[in-house]
């Protein structure tokens, strides 16, 4: 990612991010990033980890959810007559997604779905 | 409130407990608002486990960059380094937040109330009085006097050695006869 994000860019950004408000309570992420020895005294600093912490999140489940739908599609096309039309994410579609952004899950044999 | 951790008194002891719960919140509101209907024990289990871990790695890659720059503090600039490390940038996260504004917009989550620091007790209040010159006042206080003057031990009894002696045997008998009575009924099975 290059990192010719101009000033102008920059500002707009942060201007954006005041009228935001994070899912996530502020003490949550600054509990996390102290983990890691990360201090500041800028609150926008802890909002926008906030805030991509979301995004990853959102883009997660956006990506489970094409997989729990694409196969829900196909045991439709299968079956004909049942209609299940609750998604639920499962594990399954989880990993699919997971392994997108380089994380891997792995269950212990024996376990539950 | 400012999110600055060191001029509040925060105890940490059930933060973790805490943050387990508003991170497997948040992951809830996240897939319901994505169009889940439910989702299942373990996938939440692992979405949590993802965004804390998430939220502590962007941490430790601004916190080096700042480290590397010969600050302690980390800025806005280095979250904004350290995002875009890990597969994000600036616009992205822009276009994001126009397109959940709505949907984010308030926190549902309450945030645990930070109590102001109460002072410590400090070193010679115990003894109520002035400090002596050679004791800096910002000492923890010493533990109270008796753990460590003698005291003489103080008698029961007028000084009667035969009565003591006989009070000190009739409690031996009674211990005595109290664990013989546990063992028998040990012994005996039980519903006898």
């Amino acid at each position: 990612m290059a990192q010719d994000d101009s000033p102008e860019q920059v500002e707009q950004f942060l201007q954006q991010l005041d009228k935001f408000h994070p899912t996530l309570p502020e003490s949550v992420t600054e509990y996390h990033l102290r983990k890691s020895g990360f201090h500041t005294t800028d609150p926008r600093a802890v909002k926008t980890v906030s805030l991509a912490a979301q995004k990853l999140l959102a883009d997660l489940a956006h990506d489970a959810l094409q997989y729990a739908k694409m196969r829900t599609a196909q045991a439709k096309k299968g079956s004909g007559g049942k209609q299940d039309n609750r998604l639920i994410l499962t594990t399954q579609d989880l990993t699919w997604a997971l392994k997108n952004y380089g994380v891997s899950v792995h269950k212990p044999e024996g376990l539950g779905p | 409130r400012k999110g600055v951790l060191r001029e509040l008194e925060v105890s940490f002891e059930g933060m973790e407990e805490f943050a387990g719960d508003a991170c497997r919140t948040v992951v809830a509101q996240i897939c319901e608002a994505v169009g889940f209907h439910s989702l299942t024990q373990s996938s939440s289990d692992t979405l949590s486990d993802v965004l804390a871990k998430y939220i502590t790695e962007v941490g430790y890659h601004s916190h080096s960059s700042a480290e590397l720059s010969g600050r302690t503090e980390d800025s806005f600039l280095d979250v904004k380094l350290a995002v875009s490390d890990l597969g994000s940038s600036l616009p992205e996260l822009q276009r994001f937040m126009s397109r959940n504004e709505l949907r984010y917009a308030k926190a549902d989550i309450q945030i645990p109330v930070l109590q102001a620091a109460r002072p410590r007790a400090r070193f010679g209040q115990e003894a109520g009085g002035g400090l002596p010159a050679h004791i800096p006042s910002f000492l923890p206080p010493f533990p109270s006097q008796h753990t460590y003057k003698s005291t003489p031990p103080g008698r029961a009894s007028g000084g009667d050695a035969k009565a003591s002696k006989k009070r000190k045997n009739k409690h031996n008998r009674m211990i005595e006869g109290s664990l013989l009575a546990l063992n028998e009924a040990e012994r005996r099975p039980a519903g006898e």
